[in-house]
């Protein structure tokens, strides 16, 4: 089947999907809004890149046996807040569209093409335009049950690429900032209740010197170029020993007064820390 | 009225309370041997509902003291009603459904939500939690609020410290091992970390609660409130085709922005219904606005 344009939402974060679009010349565009399926990538962004004219007929073909439109889905059936995914096919005279979700099967049919989506997916983040990634390092906890660590948000896309500032994400009703923490031992012997959160109390960035704002809402990272800050955030009692910890950078709004910014949830990969 | 009470310019009157203090006193002019007053009736004691008042009327020195009473009307009852309403969503998703007992009280709206579990482990302890922590988010989300008598004289700042005019909310989450249930949950527990917790979704059919879930705070109170009639309040969930609930929030909100637990009058729309379709005609509104 010959389409305009292929559109693939996968509900990774169910107020943010990730996004790729595909029209019929190869372009394809992904927008990732969470990692939280990979958390060793620790990054979200756009990407775009021009699909293999082999790759186009192969999905052209996957649309047309058997035809896309018969395949039954789950519509009207997934509940809200449920992991789904969406596909709509724009072609010339009609837009057919159809959604799963996780509690019922899915068409063999239909099953293979969401499986060829997501490799392309796969394929298009190999060409980052304008990412999101954040690193932590230097964490550590006093006597006193002081964390502090620095994250590094740092952007390996081609173009510059705009970002809520973190110092005020604190405190804010629609965002978060927060460390998770976890002890450090076999995955055998971990339960999901073992891991605790605690929202980040301040966030000190590295003042440029020359003026302007000392904290914009939105900063404005080039291509190849990072931006760190110093994080502070008080831990519950806990057990002495060897811990895990990652940051969550989480905002959902898609414009800071009027500004459009980068939006999801991202996770920084683990690092260990030690609570004396 | 008794007592003879000659030709004076102005009268007193007296509001007696149940006990015969004076609650409230007016004047009013005498013209040709009559006067009228205006009181804004209003409860004096949490009894109301039995209190008789009385009046006192004094002019020139003479009091007279009325025969008759005035009673409040009481707002009706019912028995625990079923409700079992679908709303249809947008973007292809299952309705949102009003799956739960209600019941007009004396002085509240009262649901109830029966909950059954299949599936991981959930025990007491967990069910506690999860009934404290739901019960708690819609019922202190209605703290602050009233469904109050849209024709109160005394309008949406009224200072009454009573429920003659005035009702409640509350919502009763219980978990059942036997008998009826308005929703059956199955439970997953949840993958340790660094894997992403388990979704979870409730509807008339399928639930499902990931243990624990994606987020302490707000996971299982917005869950639920989609068996309380409410949409997703962001664009890529399953909106309101209305526009009641709207489909990007601006205000962050329990089914809008993951993590808070914010309610607001809209969400109370469908208790705020129950109440009026069961006044006998004398109209709420949720005060304030």
């Amino acid at each position: 089947m010959r389409f305009d344009r292929i559109e693939y939402l996968n509900a990774v974060l169910e107020e943010a999907p990730q996004s790729l679009i595909i029209d019929a010349s190869g372009r394809a565009r992904y927008e990732s809004h969470s990692n939280a399926e990979t958390p060793d990538h620790a990054e979200i962004g756009n990407y775009e890149t021009t699909l293999a004219r082999e790759r186009v007929e192969q999905l052209s073909g996957a649309l047309d046996n058997p035809p896309f439109g018969s395949l039954p889905d789950h519509w009207g059936q997934v509940l809200p807040s449920d992991h789904y995914r969406r596909i709509r096919l724009v072609t010339r005279t009609e837009t057919i569209e159809k959604m799963v979700g996780t509690r019922q099967p899915v068409n063999p049919a239909l099953r293979e093409l969401i499986r060829q989506l997501d490799e392309i997916a796969n394929e298009v983040a190999r060409h980052p335009r304008q990412i999101l990634r954040i690193e932590l390092a230097q964490a550590g906890i006093s006597s006193t049950g002081e964390m502090t660590a620095t994250l590094t948000l740092s952007n390996s896309g081609t173009e510059p690429v705009a970002y809520r500032n973190p110092v005020r994400m604190i405190g804010a009703d629609d965002a978060h900032l927060s460390l998770q923490i976890w002890p450090d031992k076999p995955a055998s012997e971990l339960r999901a209740e073992d891991m605790f959160t605690v929202d980040v109390e301040t966030a000190t960035a590295a003042r440029p010197s020359g003026g302007g704002e000392a904290d914009p809402a939105v900063i404005t990272i080039p291509s190849a170029a990072s931006v760190s800050f110093r994080l502070q955030a008080r831990l519950p009692s806990s057990r002495a020993g060897t811990y895990l910890t990652r940051a969550l950078y989480e905002t959902l709004t898609r414009a800071i007064e009027g500004n459009p910014v980068m939006t999801g949830e991202v996770f920084s990969r683990t690092v260990k820390v030690n609570i004396p | 009225m008794a007592g003879g009470c000659p030709p004076v310019a102005t009268a007193t009157i007296e509001i007696l309370k149940h006990d015969g203090s004076v609650a409230e006193t007016l004047t009013a002019p005498i013209t040709e041997n009559h006067f009228t007053a205006t009181w804004i009736a209003k409860a004096q004691t949490a009894n109301w509902r039995t209190d008789r008042h009385r009046f006192r009327f004094t002019a020139a020195g003479l009091t007279c003291t009325s025969a008759n009473e005035f009673r409040f009307r009481q707002r009706p009852t019912t028995a625990w009603i079923l409700m079992d309403v679908d709303h249809p969503t947008n973007n292809g998703f299952a309705p949102v459904v009003e799956l739960h007992d209600a019941r007009l009280e004396a002085d509240r709206v009262h649901y109830s939500l029966k909950l059954g579990l299949t599936g991981a482990p959930f025990g007491a302890a967990k069910q506690a939690s999860a009934k404290s922590q739901i019960e708690t988010v819609w019922n202190n989300g209605f703290a602050a609020k009233k469904f109050h008598r849209t024709n109160c004289r005394r309008g949406r700042a009224c200072d009454c410290a009573f429920d003659c005019c005035k009702a409640n909310y509350r919502l009763d989450v219980n978990f059942i091992a036997n008998g009826f249930r308005h929703v059956d949950v199955e439970i997953f527990t949840s993958p340790p970390p660094p894997a992403a917790r388990h979704r979870s979704g409730m509807g008339r059919n399928g639930s499902h609660w990931g243990d624990p879930p994606i987020n302490v705070t707000s996971t299982y109170p917005h869950e639920t409130g989609h068996v309380l009639g409410q949409f997703d309040e962001y664009p890529t969930g399953g909106t309101d085709p209305s526009g009641v609930q709207p489909a990007n929030s601006p205000v962050p909100n329990l089914m809008a922005t993951s993590g808070n637990t914010t309610l607001l009058n809209r969400h109370y729309r469908f208790a705020l219904a129950f109440l009026n379709n069961h006044a006998a005609g004398d109209p709420y509104e949720i005060i304030p606005p």
